[in-house]
């Protein structure tokens, strides 16, 4: 059975035992909570994923987040509609992200150190350009959150979240650019010896990450009437976390969307069970960065057991 | 009969290659026709790695054409001489690890067709051909199995049939048999052989002489970076090519005294270690100078970093002076006076971004400390002393390393060593990259310490620099030592003959 599945039954079976060893966390209240989460982590974590499999990061997601949802609620706050605002923080997103890009690719920063620094600037520079929060925002912004319902009951963005699996899905299988992801991710040199152009393929990979950003920094926003300059603080320990528990390699190369979908379903329950089960919710930022530590063990483990000894030839 | 011109698959005239300090083609030239198995033979740098990246692109010529079925091109870069048909297969493979072989024949060239509005990669087609290609080969490699879960001889599987998706005319192999088994050799000769049939030009770059006269059909020798002679394999023999190989004794001057030789101040008894030495014995005398010959990847490096504890071997001993010294520890090797001075010191030798200073004492620098504080002092007379000693050519000892030209930066490298008082000395390649001046003074320096008592082990790929100064030269091949000559009765030819299994 592979992998991805394997995780997948982990989660269902965590899933049930939650359910009868935690109060009320079978209840409607707790699912509808638990998939709103899962609809934005498993959007932001498809970005994430991307990202990862050509062997960078971008930890900058949450203040990216922070940025998209300031500008939806300026934009928002007037009345203007969903159509009019998702589309600005996905631009938003897409050319924050993209800058990112740019620094780790033209300038050689290596990502980790690039993203850390433009997530000092985002989250830095909203404070000062906005005073705490914007609150008192109407109907007509927090309708996905509150009114958008599909058959009645299942809330909107869960049908977003899983109509961009199936598409991100196809455009893994079927894509030659989505190919070639894992090509860079797995030995820079000979991918570009097939003639893919590195620098551009990682830029465009860090824009297409921020597009799809800011649908998730939508559902963020709209989840209620006020938006802080801190809304997506810390968030990309979340996506990180739930693209590495999916069996996404962190030097890149491997890693499927699939894996990733399990991988957000399981983060979206850790905090909902946390709270079921009366454990503080400041534990929560722990058990994440204890799954963190063990995904990436079991596969650092998993790839010393297949390792061959190479000669080590003279050149 | 006429004056008919042949048309090669590839054709090099008169190439030129020219690095700071070394000529490595001289007017090269190389004739390789479609459905030929052309052999290239050479010692250590005659030349065959600049000649391969000048063919792939990867180095541009100062002068000369390259010519493929008879028409110029030039490569700027490795990807333009793929996609012209060269393919060329390195031991250590360019494939992508955790990617399928499919997948690894067809990417950034994936098949595409139209499904609506979209392009998208035509998987259909991809078998088929890898299909095709697959059978072609008479290969049963599995098209989805991943590129991890091969070994060597499948990957190389997997190289030739993705030069086979690009329509790769010329197919270059660069000792491609060095890790493969007998039987995975037999599989590659066979589909060799089914490639020739197809038009292919094969070059074919390799030491083992049982294998061109087995699969090739010319050979061409080179040395020095010049061409030297080609030959049908059947109207030669494995003699005229060393011969070829070897060329005529120079006669270079090098400066060697005669001092007694007195006991033994190093020995290794079967040292081993898996994959890499085979069982390797050797001793060298207070006074000596003894040489390791062998060609590239006999192991003679491998064997200096395990008996040196930089790996871990897994068994034998090492006796310095008389007493044994643990294995696996570099510091316990170090303190009973084992130094090694690496082959590759940009990279191991030196940290080329600090000083002279700070390198030469850096080995040391617990004996010029006390407790935390470095004494400044005494690592400054020590590299003073170096400097003076080794005449290096640098203004003073805070002079930054990177800043010397590479004979100086060699002999810094080599000084590092010799500060540390050892009493064996190993010296892996210590010309090499070296201007002829530098050269000999590296030499002078090495013969002034023979004097004083301790013992060097030299690891070279230059006959003449063996012979010229070594009392003793140990052969090394596949990881053993397969002979062992005195200064008297070693020529040339009798190292090659033993490097090469002759």
């Amino acid at each position: 059975m592979p992998s991805e599945m394997t995780l997948g039954l982990f989660v269902v079976i965590i899933f049930a035992l939650l359910c009868v060893v935690a109060k009320d966390f079978g209840s409607v209240n707790n699912i509808m909570s638990i998939l709103n989460r899962f609809s934005y982590i498993l959007i932001a974590s498809i970005g994430m994923n991307i990202i990862m499999i050509t062997g960078n990061i971008d930890v900058s997601f949450g203040g990216v987040i922070s940025v998209m949802c300031i500008l939806m609620a300026f934009i928002g706050k007037k009345g203007a509609p969903i159509y009019a605002f998702m589309p600005a923080a996905m631009l938003c997103g897409a050319i924050l992200c993209m800058f990112n890009g740019l620094l780790i690719t033209k300038l050689r920063i290596p990502a980790i150190v690039a993203t850390l620094a433009t997530t000092q600037i985002y989250a830095g520079a909203l404070p000062l350009m906005i005073e705490g929060s914007i609150y008192d925002l109407p109907a007509s912004f927090t309708w996905l959150a509150f009114e958008a319902k599909v058959f009645k009951f299942v809330p909107l963005s869960v049908i977003l979240a899983l109509i961009l699996l199936v598409i991100a899905l196809l455009f893994m299988k079927y894509s030659r650019f989505f190919k070639s992801l894992y090509a860079i991710g797995n030995n820079v040199k000979s991918a570009r010896l097939a003639g893919i152009n590195v620098d551009r393929t990682i830029i465009i990979t860090y824009a297409i990450a921020g597009l799809i950003l800011g649908v998730a920094a939508t559902i963020i926003a709209t989840a209620g009437q006020r938006v802080t300059t801190t809304m997506g603080a810390g968030m990309e320990m979340t996506f990180i976390a739930a693209v590495v528990v999916g069996g996404t390699s962190v030097t890149g190369g491997s890693g499927s969307i699939l894996g990733t979908a399990f991988g957000s379903l399981l983060l979206s329950i850790i905090a909902p069970a946390l709270y079921h089960l009366g454990i503080s919710d400041s534990w929560s930022t722990a058990v994440m960065g204890a799954i963190i530590i063990i995904a990436v063990s079991v596969g650092a483990l998993k790839g010393v057991r297949r390792k061959r000894t190479d000669r080590a030839k003279e050149a | 009969m006429g004056g008919q011109k042949m048309t090669y698959a590839l054709e090099l005239k008169d190439i030129t290659k020219r690095f700071p300090g070394v000529l490595a083609l001289d007017r090269m030239s190389l004739q390789v026709a479609s459905g030929e198995v052309h052999a290239i033979c050479g010692e250590n740098g005659a030349g065959k790695s600049t000649l391969m990246k000048v063919c792939t692109g990867v180095h541009q010529p100062d002068s000369g054409e390259i010519l493929l079925n008879g028409s110029r091109v030039t490569f700027r870069n490795p990807n333009e001489a793929y996609r012209s048909g060269i393919a060329i297969m390195y031991q250590e493979t360019s494939l992508f690890e955790q990617m399928t072989v499919l997948e690894n024949m067809f990417v950034g060239h994936e098949p595409r067709k139209r499904a609506g509005l979209a392009k998208v990669i035509d998987y259909a087609a991809e078998r088929e051909q890898a299909g095709h290609i697959l059978e072609l080969l008479g290969t049963d490699l599995d098209m989805d199995e991943r590129i991890c879960e091969l070994g060597m001889a499948k990957k190389q599987m997997v190289e030739i049939a993705k030069a086979l998706t690009f329509d790769a005319k010329i197919l270059i192999l660069d000792e491609p048999t060095a890790s493969l088994t007998q039987r995975e050799v037999d599989a590659l000769f066979s589909v060799i052989l089914k490639l020739k049939a197809r038009g292919i030009a094969i070059a074919y770059i390799s030491h083992r002489l049982e294998e061109i006269f087995s699969i090739c059909d010319r050979v061409t020798v080179i040395r020095d970076g010049k061409y030297i002679s080609t030959c049908n394999v059947s109207e030669t023999n494995k003699d005229k090519l060393v011969a070829d190989m070897v060329g005529r004794d120079i006669g270079a001057y090098y400066p060697k005294e005669t001092i007694a030789i007195g006991g033994e101040v190093f020995r290794v008894e079967h040292l081993k270690q898996e994959g890499l030495v085979n069982d390797v014995s050797l001793h060298v005398n207070k006074g000596e100078i003894v040489g390791v010959a062998g060609l590239a990847g006999a192991g003679r490096t491998e064997f200096s970093l395990a008996a040196c504890g930089f790996t871990p071997a897994d068994s034998g001993r090492v006796i310095v002076d008389g007493k044994e010294i643990p294995l696996r520890s570099v510091t316990k090797s170090m303190d009973a006076g084992v130094v090694y001075v690496s082959e590759d010191r940009s990279k191991c030798g030196l940290v080329v971004d600090m000083s002279l200073n700070d390198n030469i004492s850096l080995p040391q620098i617990k004996k010029f400390s006390k407790r935390m504080f470095v004494n400044q002092a005494k690592c400054r007379a020590v590299s003073k002393d170096a400097i003076k000693q080794f005449d290096i050519k640098a203004p003073n000892e805070d002079f930054i390393v990177a800043n010397l030209s590479g004979g100086n930066q060699q002999k810094v490298s080599v000084a590092k060593g010799v500060a540390l008082h050892p009493k064996v000395l190993i010296l892996d390649e210590p010309t090499r990259g070296v201007d002829v001046n530098a050269k000999a003074e590296i030499y002078s320096i090495i013969s002034g310490f023979a004097k004083k008592d301790l013992g060097i082990l030299m690891i070279s790929s230059e006959m003449p620099e063996l012979l010229g100064m070594c009392d003793r030269i140990y052969v090394m091949r596949d990881g053993l030592i397969c002979g062992e000559l005195s200064r008297q009765e070693a020529t040339k030819e009798k190292i090659l003959k033993l490097a090469l299994n002759i």
